[in-house]
């Protein structure tokens, strides 16, 4: 199997998030991915592209634009997001307390939890202006 | 999404239907505390039954969290039965066994925290 790739350009605004996510389930479909792998990534992506549109402009900001690139191949798939919004490393985020008691327990903190254990491989870099986060899953054979 | 509601052994059920994601997440959480809000003294608890839930965002997980704190101020039962696979994987990997009763079938959700 070839390396099959897809790229979406948009906005990063909350009526997007459709968007993104017809991308994602259309594309990965059509490479046969299974939904249970496909479904990783779509939370993935949620709790990324969601950061992008919370922390992404500045108080009077344009709303970052947004790419995804999704990269599929018989071993493992990829996916990755840029975005022109503020800098913003997703990874420097806390993870919650997981065994905080129900009173305790934090509200936010739960989606960078969510990438780390559902990816085998994140990565953040700057790149000039651009914020580039990498998504890699090893395909069970 | 949609969400079904119905009631059984002095309990209250409540389906959602479909994605719960930050999008939808919102007015979920406001149908439920509004449940919440409406209990009257027979009820002894709330169930949420996810055997029609699809998807399961970290923005949905919160308003489990949010609504199992309601029930316990409002001092009723709460507990989460019917997962699929994709959505029980969200709720352990945030270890929500840990704060909340997460049971396999409605029945077993009754007798855990249906009181009787």
């Amino acid at each position: 199997m070839s390396t099959q790739r897809f790229t979406l350009e948009t906005v990063a605004t909350e009526d997007n998030f459709e968007r993104v996510f017809t991308f994602l389930q259309t594309h990965g479909q059509e490479c046969g991915l299974e939904q249970a792998l496909l479904s990783k990534f779509e939370l993935v992506c949620e709790e990324l592209f969601v950061n992008v549109v919370t922390h992404g402009s500045g108080p009077a900001g344009p709303e970052p634009s947004f790419a995804l690139h999704l990269e599929v191949d018989a071993n493992r798939v990829s996916m990755t997001l840029e975005d022109d919004g503020l800098a913003f490393n997703p990874l420097e985020h806390e993870v919650q307390d997981l065994d905080a008691s129900l009173e305790d327990r934090q509200i936010g903190g739960l989606g960078i939890h969510f990438i780390r254990e559902l990816m085998d491989d994140v990565r953040y870099e700057r790149v000039g202006r651009i914020n580039r986060v990498t998504l890699i899953k090893r395909r069970s054979v | 999404m949609e969400t079904r509601y119905d009631s059984q052994d002095g309990c209250t059920f409540v389906s959602p239907h479909g994605r719960l994601d930050f999008s939808s997440a919102t007015p979920f959480q406001k149908e439920i505390d509004e449940v919440i809000a409406n209990t009257d003294e027979g009820t002894k608890a709330l169930i949420i039954d996810c055997a029609a839930l699809e998807y399961v965002s970290s923005a949905g997980l919160r308003a489990f969290l949010t609504s199992a704190r309601a029930a316990g101020k409002k001092g009723i039962g709460f507990a989460v039965c019917g997962l699929a696979d994709t959505v029980k994987e969200a709720f352990e990997i945030s270890n929500f066994g840990a704060v909340m009763k997460i049971v396999e079938t409605r029945d077993d959700a009754v007798r855990e925290v249906g009181g009787a």
